[in-house]
């Protein structure tokens, strides 16, 4: 497609005026209160609209999201093999509007005009930004192997990579294999959305295995070579599910020796692939992904699907006034997590609130820690800290992963820390 | 098994071990949801489980304050680093002992949940190796005074500590903990000198609600009931402030240099 942003804003909003005028309409409120508008209510726009109160306390905040609760994928793991409910991972907005004077609009954006500065929306009519923070998460890419589609990822082959219904589709396929199975995952390619999220739900599945299906398999069709903490996840394998012995409970097989997928036949649940074709019980085919399809739409994105910023601020390097946070944004080595998009904006924020008074924003230092569990008392971790050095997010040598040691309380703390730490990290972002 | 290069626990008592087994898996499985504990500890019992104590092995201890990542929260020598756990050093080894029984047995709350973490780890431990966490940290000196400690408020606190307070049916603290929070009255009885403020505040308020319910026979259930928060706050200052003087100059000195 070789549409240019205009047209492709014209196109889906049909605001024809926006050649009319190069002065941005909002520009006298200045005076006034600011307005910042978010659009996209998940771990990114929720922490912008909790933040943004706190960096700019007199401004104005809009925060747009369809969905009146949230789910998070931080732990939708931990509800495909039922060791939590979809209610323990849902949240609510309510903190948003009363605590912190978010206005919440439920509502889809539907048309946006950068010169205007406004934001069409489906129901709501238009709205005028002073800031505008897009926070637009991920989607899929169906058509890049043969026989993939959206229609199959609905149905036989699930991804389970946005929480909710996909995720409960997951856990009734899995509750329903015959004993002895297989479990079949495809691993996507870089970059996508929680690296470590594909080891962590064949982790767990494997451990579900040993309790309601023990001669079952799990086998990881990947794109990869390697993945984050490998080392760890590995260890933990070989200690809990026999991996590299002639019983291990779970496959993975790198694109080195033919993990690509290379064609799928949806309705009979096989992935054919260089190391042959894989007939399973159960297919979650986690498919390669871009930027959320708002972010096409409002012209955010690259050739590549993902939306370039300024690495200090996370203004968008194509449309000014706009700030693009979380999974969409190119941050470099800042993996896509949601404890990124957490970070994210606050920095996002803060130079908004910067801008908003008249200052120049400062130097940003970014975080990422993400925890995973190789089983429900097994945790493995990376924690990382960012620097902007020429333009690019780079990843400071204080950085980590897991150490693999011979102490049974050091993957048990880590599995008791992931615990709080995704009840601190839920509160931190929506209480 | 990965985990079954760690020593098997040993049986406390037949009615110990029963309790174990039935509490550990139903209480690990929520983070959030917190109540108090419906167990408490029979006088009897405990003191048959505290009669492991006198085996305990302070070097084997030392290894494993540092193997099972004691050391993370508690400090590398026990003085804790942190305002949310408490000091281990010089610390009693019958209470501690006690203590890792307690939450072994999922009988504690810290922070008014559920105490996730300290009750997972002590399922690693069987009654030797808490003998020997407990010795390790009784040789070690009195803690030192904790960075935090307002001596101000702890002089406020110096009085309710020493004398209590007649009309209000408080008794002095000092009868069961000593003159110099250092215990007394009882083997498992904590010495409170040098304690973190923080947890010595969090441990007393939830004596007061009802929350902590380790204490053998409800006592200090019962002492924290009339206390006001002020009150509790300034005790807590006071015996931080009987810390390890000496020990503290000496720490000052070192990072001063």
């Amino acid at each position: 497609m070789t549409m240019t942003r205009r047209e492709l804003i014209k196109a889906l909003g049909g605001l024809g005026a926006l050649a009319l005028t190069d002065a941005p309409a909002l520009a006298k409120s200045r005076s006034k209160k600011a307005h910042v508008v978010i659009v996209g209510g998940g771990i990114g726009g929720a922490t912008a609209a909790k933040y943004l109160r706190l960096a700019a306390p007199g401004a104005r905040i809009t925060l747009i999201d369809p969905t009146r609760r949230f789910v998070t994928c931080l732990r939708s793991n931990d509800v495909a093999v039922g060791h939590m409910t979809l209610d323990d991972i849902t949240f609510t907005y309510d903190a948003l509007r009363t605590k912190y004077r978010a206005n919440i609009i439920h509502d889809r954006v539907i048309g946006f005009d950068p010169d205007k500065k406004t934001v069409q929306m489906d129901a709501g009519g238009k709205l005028g930004y002073d800031k505008l923070i897009v926070s637009p998460g991920i989607d899929f890419i169906y058509g890049d192997v043969e026989g993939y589609s959206r229609e199959a990822a609905t149905t036989s082959m699930p991804h389970a990579w946005k929480a909710g219904p996909q995720t409960l589709l997951l856990k009734k396929q899995l509750e329903a294999m015959p004993q002895g199975g297989t479990f079949l995952m495809v691993s996507p390619p870089n970059p996508f959305r929680c690296p470590p999220g594909p080891y962590e739900r064949a982790s767990l599945v494997a451990e579900w295995f040993q309790k309601h299906n023990p001669k079952a398999k799990v086998v990881i069709l990947d794109h990869k070579d390697a993945f984050t903490k490998d080392g760890p996840f590995k260890k933990a394998w070989e200690r809990l599910y026999g991996y590299n012995s002639d019983n291990s409970m779970i496959e993975w097989i790198p694109a080195a020796q033919g993990g690509k997928p290379l064609r799928v036949d949806a309705a009979n649940r096989t992935v054919i692939a260089g190391a042959g074709s894989f007939q399973a019980d159960v297919v979650n085919y986690i498919a390669p992904q871009r930027a959320g399809t708002i972010a096409f739409r409002m012209g955010l994105t690259n050739r590549e699907g993902w939306c370039p910023v300024n690495r200090r601020t996370f203004e968008s390097e194509i449309v000014k006034d706009v700030f693009v946070i979380g999974d969409a944004a190119i941050a470099d080595a800042m993996p896509k997590s949601g404890y990124s998009a957490n970070s994210q904006a606050k920095v996002a924020v803060q130079a908004i609130a910067d801008q908003l008074a008249g200052k120049t924003p400062g130097e940003p230092s970014m975080i990422n820690v993400c925890y995973s569990l190789a089983g429900q008392d097994y945790g493995v971790s990376i924690a990382d800290i960012f620097k902007v050095v020429d333009n690019r997010i780079v990843k400071l040598p204080a950085s980590g992963v897991s150490p693999i040691t011979d102490s049974p309380a050091q993957p048990l703390l880590e599995a008791v820390y992931q615990r709080n730490w995704h009840r601190t990290f839920a509160n931190d972002c929506f209480a | 098994m990965y985990l079954s290069e760690t020593p098997m626990m040993t049986k406390i008592s037949p009615l110990l071990a029963a309790l174990c087994l039935g509490l550990a898996t139903p209480a690990l499985a929520s983070d959030t949801k917190t109540s108090a504990p419906t167990l408490e500890w029979d006088s009897a019992e405990l003191e048959q489980a505290l009669a492991h104590v006198a085996q305990g092995n302070p070097e084997e201890g030392q290894r494993l304050h540092h193997y099972l990542y004691c050391s993370a929260c508690h400090g590398t020598d026990g003085n804790s680093p942190s305002r949310n756990w408490p000091s281990l050093t010089g610390q009693k080894p019958d209470y501690v002992m006690k203590t890792l029984l307690d939450y072994k047995q999922n009988m504690r709350r810290d922070h008014y949940r559920k105490a996730n973490l300290m009750t997972q780890v002590a399922q690693l431990l069987d009654t030797r190796q808490m003998a020997d966490l407990a010795a390790f940290y009784a040789r070690q000196p009195a803690p030192v005074v904790p960075p935090q400690t307002n001596h101000k408020l702890a002089k406020q606190g110096a009085r309710l500590a020493q004398q209590g307070d007649d009309k209000r049916g408080i008794a002095a603290c000092s009868g069961c903990h000593g003159e110099k929070g250092e215990s007394g009255i009882t083997p498992d009885t904590p010495a409170l000198a040098g304690q973190t403020p923080e947890y010595f505040i969090q441990s007393m308020k939830m004596y007061k609600s009802g929350m902590r319910t380790s204490d053998v026979g409800g006592v200090m259930r019962m002492f924290a009931q009339p206390l006001k928060d002020s009150e509790i706050v300034a005790l807590a200052h006071y015996y931080a402030s009987l810390g390890n003087a000496q020990a503290s100059a000496r720490l000052a000195q070192t990072e001063a240099r």
